[in-house]
């Protein structure tokens, strides 16, 4: 689970701004985390696909 | 070896970094003291190691703001979840002589404001293992 620092404070080592994997913690450490305006989660990217793309151009 | 003066132990609390917002730590490890004397003793009191225990008493200075001090405490406080707390003596890199300590730790009490005129917001928690502390050197 990725997510950005978005408090003053680093997060598991990184620095505020960055993205952090939270992978190992709970889920009520993350809560508590998002609760208190430290994280927010990272939306992950719409994938694209090609090929439908493609069709669509010709 | 070097004598340590506290200058900027690393301190975090569910993985927020509070070095900047704490100035005073407190790792303490216990074992219970348990009373095995008997008749065969020759007279003097002898003792065995009972359970252990392990806590951390951080004194923080108190700060309101999002994702600062009360926004983080209060949630764990009021949540009743677990969470890590890791102390090192200072922020290099974990080694032989700067081992860190985590613990899996609950706060029970948990005072926001405490103070008299004129004084910093100050407030002292402790957290309370639930596996004992784990000492790291690498």
């Amino acid at each position: 689970m990725r997510f950005k620092i978005v408090g003053p404070h680093g997060i598991a080592g990184k620095p505020s701004g960055e993205i952090v994997d939270l992978s190992e913690l709970t889920e009520p450490q993350l809560a508590a985390l998002v609760e208190g305006g430290h994280v927010e989660k990272v939306r992950s990217e719409k994938k694209v696909d090609s090929s439908k793309k493609e069709k669509e151009a010709t | 070896m070097a004598k340590l003066v506290l200058k900027n132990p690393q301190i975090t609390v569910n993985s927020v970094d509070f070095s900047d917002h704490i100035s005073s730590v407190e790792i303490m490890l216990s074992k219970d003291e348990v009373d095995v004397t008997n008749f065969g003793s020759g007279g003097v009191k002898q003792r065995m190691a009972g359970l252990e225990d392990a806590s951390f008493t951080l004194n923080f200075q108190q700060d309101f703001a999002t994702a600062e001090v009360d926004a983080t405490l209060y949630p764990l406080w009021d949540a009743e979840t677990e969470f890590p707390v890791v102390v090192k003596p200072s922020t290099a890199a974990v080694s032989a002589s700067n081992p860190s300590y985590t613990g899996t730790c609950i706060v029970l009490e948990y005072q926001p404001l405490s103070g008299a005129v004129g004084e910093l917001s100050e407030t002292s928690v402790e957290f309370l293992s639930n596996n004992g502390i784990t000492r790291a050197t690498a």
